[in-house]
């Protein structure tokens, strides 16, 4: 279908697109520090971030728009870093969509034609207008559709002359989120059904997960995380990763005793996190929904808590308690937990109430601790 | 932090060029836009910037008469081109009897110690709470400071005789101060009644408010004759007929050049003002009514805050305005000098073009201050309204509409009054003597006013050559405006040229026609340049300009760049930022785009520039009066030399003409953009 992806050399090295070691100041503001990355033929990779930790910026390079301080940027085994956009061979796909408006849903798909005849190019937009869901529009002005086929037509447009890299910044953030959860599988479907290798950026961690091949985390401009979405939600490497997908609980102040045993509180806990670390300052992170009621007096890993609030989020509750000293006493740190509603009806957590919850070692993660990874950032 | 997925076996890439950006290849197509950009920079550079420095060098040469002998014994007189300094300056001001190095030391040690005095009594009333030292130190130092401003004002007043051209340039600052308190007052009720009252016919009002900009000044000025000239109607009593109701207002002078300043100065007054007053956002009115403030607290709390900027970029609009204008203080100044008169009388009349110069850098002084303090202000003026502001939708209320309304229709009819008077008393056969004795001229209307027999100026050949000149204006004017605010606004790259060019294209609103005028006259007219330091001489390669329909074509699109600059400016920031991104991406040209999508979106913008270099260049008369030929005879300037020999009502007919051309393209522009509008409605949202 894309006669480009048949001339795709992928190098020794398998990567479609490659990021050597982009470095991009604004002024005095370090955008983005030291980013490499690669993307493999035919793969979607998603760059996830808060606003302001350089996604866009990476994005831009890769496109061509901005210029970066250092670094390089290889796309098919070519670098292209000094190569304008109009040489890259990339599509892109705006936020705001850019449709033309004075020009029909067709010529908009047929403005990156030039080649062939005009029937041929007509024919080249309607099959791309199919392939997104849209040809029965295909006479409309942009104004005229949705919010969603107007993202659909920008889409269509980008990929009508046969890119080999398809961009795409914040592609859904401007749509409704019904409509947004509904493209997503389309883009995807898309995607997979020419093999085109693609770049999104977003901000939204649902998206990414449920999109990418491989997920980019980013923050401070700094690449902070590089892996597959179910590894990146199961072993985040660090907090931040940890914290930025999915809900975390965070035990800090831990400290490393002898073997895999961390002391928290009063609390011994026992761990299958690695902890080659060489401080013994730590801290532990654990999943709300990896947290059980505690069953059984002998279980491991035991941590009396006192319950704080209980928020109703339909099949599951999310207790929030506060961690009690071994002692009794309150301690100032809390935990949450998600209760499956059968679990809630057994356990009957009402507000005051002491309760032993169970933190399983296979589920308990292991970092550095916050404060010091701070100061390294700083230096 | 490693990537989990460890990039082995990456190229390696020597990068970085010198200042650690790596620069993309330049495209053909890149280079053809910084040509361009480069082109759109270098001509408003011979446009504004060249004649502006003949200006400074006329202003502060003069040609000196040097006696030498000659081969035969003789003696021998030729003239030689010398500098002297602010000679010219210090004449203009009457100062005698003082070498110039001391005027400009004491003139700034005046200025200096004054700044100083002030700042520091500023500073010391913040904080006060300073040691006892410090207290004596600070009373002592700014006892020295005033002492010594005092003292070289007095060394500089003390050498300062009388001087008729500076009673004129105090007559310039008290027309331009006065006319823009009194318009700028009108201007704000009456768009307040426009867009916050709901009176009937605002249509109507803001049409008639609008229509002076198609007249030149000296209409303003030929009306208020007819009105309260020394046979006006007002001040002859209705021709006699009520003579109880005959009052003269004194109309030549001040009193007439203010009245027809603030009738030029309110229609951009109040355009700017009720867009001001337009974008402000509901819902902060019904924050301050919900917290129980009166409409007065609310006006002073809510509505004047927002519309500050407005305000005060109608301030220096109608300052400019008004302390350069030249044809009203033509008509009706009487021996009331003002500057614009003066350079007029030195250039045209006296042929004296070194006075000439300076007094034109004088009048641009107040100007290009305003212009900075406008800049610097605006800078400021961004984020009051937000993307989600609620309208303005006022509800009646009577007493406040009977109000307004009673104000904005009088005002309405001073404006028609002030507009059309001249044009009834175009049609008069013998102004006012059919009226008052009608049993000796028993003809009563005619047209024969309209057929400029045994009058000066050109007649119908100046009207038609003003058409010629407009038109082309209009067509050349909006293709270069429109090309250069897209290459400065829309690409990418070349950011430094980009910048110069914004800069050089907003400094022709700093320049009154006049000075345009004048300069030009200067440049286009030097056969050469001397270059400094060196004796090499260089033809000046566009003198061949001078005379022709071109130079009087590109004076009028330097005067009138700006606002259409940032017309167009404006309606280009409105376009998607990613259009030329997307079509670049797909390797489509850039005049593609521009031609396809930029220009037919942004289609009521062009014509809506279009039509203001058509009308604005039918009416002006003050660059161009330097400039016209007897082979290219204007229909303004017409206007100025009928009046000047008396010829009043064929003045008044030709000012008509100009109106009625105007008001034609303005309703053709009109015509143009509706059927535009209903082509298109199906991609406007």
């Amino acid at each position: 279908m894309n006669e480009n992806m048949a001339s795709q050399q992928p190098r020794t090295d398998g990567y479609f697109v490659e990021v050597n070691g982009i470095f991009k100041q604004f002024g005095t503001f370090i955008a983005l520090r030291d980013i490499s990355m690669g993307v493999r033929p035919g793969e979607f990779v998603s760059i996830l971030g808060p606003s302001g930790c350089g996604k866009t910026t990476l994005l831009r390079i890769i496109a061509g728009l901005e210029p970066q301080n250092s670094g390089s940027v290889w796309i098919a085994g070519r670098d292209v870093s000094r190569e304008p956009i109009a040489g890259r061979g990339l599509g892109i796909v705006f936020q705001s969509y850019a449709l033309f408006p004075n020009l029909s849903v067709t010529r908009n798909v047929q403005y990156g034609l030039r080649s062939g005849s005009a029937a041929q190019r007509r024919l080249r937009a309607m099959e791309m207008l199919s392939l997104v869901g849209l040809a029965d529009q295909a006479d409309k002005y942009p104004a005229q559709l949705s919010g969603g086929q107007q993202q659909r037509v920008a889409l269509a447009r980008a990929l009508a002359p046969s890119p080999s890299l398809l961009l795409l910044d914040e592609p859904l953030s401007a749509l409704d989120a019904r409509v947004r959860i509904r493209l997503r599988s389309e883009i995807r479907n898309i995607q997979q059904q020419l093999g085109v290798t693609t770049i999104m950026v977003t901000h939204d961690q649902e998206e990414a997960l449920t999109m990418a091949d491989r997920i980019v985390v980013m923050d401070h401009g700094r690449l902070m995380q590089y892996s597959e979405p179910r590894h990146l939600y199961a072993s985040p490497t660090n907090p931040f990763v940890a914290g930025f997908i999915g809900a975390m609980n965070f035990l800090p102040d831990c400290r490393r005793m002898d073997g895999q045993s961390i002391r928290f509180l009063d609390y011994h806990l026992d761990t299958v996190a690695d902890l080659s670390v060489d401080s013994i300052e730590c801290m532990l992170a654990i999943r709300p929904e990896h947290i059980r009621a505690a069953t059984d007096t002998a279980d491991a890993n035991r941590i009396g808590v006192r319950v704080h609030s209980v928020e109703f989020r339909g099949s599951v509750s999310r207790i929030r308690m506060q961690v009690l000293y071994a002692s009794g006493a309150l301690s100032a740190h809390y935990l949450e937990m998600d209760l499956q509603s059968k679990a809630v009806e057994q356990l009957k957590p009402d507000i005051g109430r002491h309760l032993d919850i169970h933190l399983p070692a296979n589920h308990l993660l292991a970092f550095h601790d916050a404060e010091q990874e701070r100061r390294e950032y700083a230096a | 932090m490693p990537p989990d997925d460890p990039l082995a076996g990456l190229a390696m890439l020597p990068f970085s060029s010198g200042d650690g950006v790596v620069r993309q290849r330049s495209s053909l197509h890149g280079w053809i836009q910084r040509t361009l950009i480069a082109l759109a920079c270098l001509w408003l550079v011979v446009g504004v910037l060249l004649p502006m420095i003949e200006v400074l060098n006329q202003a502060t040469h003069r040609e000196v008469p040097v006696h030498t002998e000659a081969s035969d014994g003789g003696p021998h007189v030729h003239v030689q081109r010398q500098f002297v300094g602010l000679a010219n300056f210090m004449q203009y001001f009457g100062l005698e009897g003082i070498s110039q190095a001391s005027f400009v030391l004491e003139l700034i040690l005046t200025i200096a110690a004054t700044t100083l005095f002030v700042r520091l009594l500023l500073a010391y009333f913040k904080r006060r709470d300073t040691s006892r030292l410090s207290h004596r130190l600070v009373v002592g130092v700014l006892l020295l400071l005033a002492a010594q401003a005092l003292r070289s004002a007095h060394f500089i007043a003390s050498h300062g005789g009388h001087s008729n051209l500076i009673q004129s340039a105090l007559n310039s600052l008290m027309v331009g101060l006065i006319t823009t308190t009194i318009a700028v007052t009108l201007a704000f009720f009456y768009a307040y009644g426009l867009t916050r009252t709901s009176i009937r016919g605002k249509m109507l009002l803001r049409i008639v408010a609008l229509l002076p900009l198609f007249a030149p000044t000296m209409l303003f000025g030929l009306s208020l004759v007819y009105m309260f000239g020394n046979k006006g109607i007002v001040t002859s009593g209705f021709f006699g007929k009520l003579p109880w109701l005959a009052f003269d207002i004194n109309l030549y002078g001040f009193n007439g050049i203010v009245m027809a300043e603030t009738a030029f100065t309110f229609p951009p007054a109040m355009m700017i003002l009720s867009v001001a007053l337009m974008h402000t956002d509901a819902r902060m009115y019904e924050a301050a009514r919900s917290l129980g403030a009166g409409w007065l607290r609310i006006f002073f709390t809510v509505t004047l805050p927002s519309v500050k900027y407005g305000l005060l970029s109608a301030v220096f609009v109608c300052f400019t305005l008004s302390f350069t204008d030249f044809g009203a203080p033509k008509v009706v100044g009487g021996r009331f000098n003002v500057l614009a008169v003066d350079i007029y009388k030195q250039v045209v009349g006296q042929q004296n073009f070194g006075m000439g110069a300076t007094v034109s850098i004088i009048l641009l002084a107040p100007t290009l201050l305003a212009f900075a303090a406008d800049r610097i202000v605006q800078r400021r003026s961004h984020a009051v309204l937000t993307a989600r502001s609620v309208p303005m939708a006022p509800e009646p209320v009577f007493w406040r509409d009977l109000l307004f309304g009673t104000f904005c229709w009088t005002t309405a009819l001073a404006v028609l009054a002030v507009l059309f008077t001249a044009g009834l008393a175009s049609f008069v056969a013998m102004w006012p003597y059919s009226f008052s004795h009608p049993e000796i001229y028993p003809k009563l209307w005619t047209l024969s006013n309209y057929l400029f027999a045994n009058v000066g100026g050109g007649g119908y050949n100046a009207f038609f050559t003003s058409l010629r000149m407009s038109a082309w204006t209009a067509v050349g004017g909006t293709v270069v405006t429109f090309a250069s605010a897209w290459l400065i606004e829309k690409t990418q790259g070349a950011e430094r040229l980009r910048q110069a060019g914004y800069l050089l294209s907003i400094t022709p609103l700093a320049l009154p026609g006049l000075v345009i005028g004048i300069a030009y006259v200067f440049f286009f007219n030097r056969p050469g340049f001397s270059l400094p330091f060196v004796s090499f001489q260089i033809a000046n390669p566009f003198v061949w300009l001078y005379g022709t329909m071109a130079i009087l074509v590109l004076s009028n699109i330097i005067h009138f760049y700006t606002v259409s600059f940032l017309t167009a400016t404006t309606a280009l920031r409105q376009l998607d930022k990613e259009f030329e991104v997307v079509s670049e991406s797909m390797s489509v040209p850039f005049y593609s785009t521009f031609l396809r999508v930029t220009v037919p979106i942004c289609f009521p913008a062009v014509i809506e520039i279009a039509a203001y270099y058509f009308v604005s260049s039918m009416a002006t008369v003050s660059a161009v009066i330097f400039l016209y030929t007897s082979r290219l005879p204007l229909a303004s300037v017409a206007v100025v030399n009928m009046d000047d020999a008396g010829d009043t009502a064929a003045a008044a007919a030709m000012c008509m003409l100009i109106v009625g051309a105007n008001i034609a393209v303005r309703l053709a522009a009109e015509g143009i953009c509706w059927v535009f509008n209903r082509k298109t409605r199906a991609w406007r949202k």
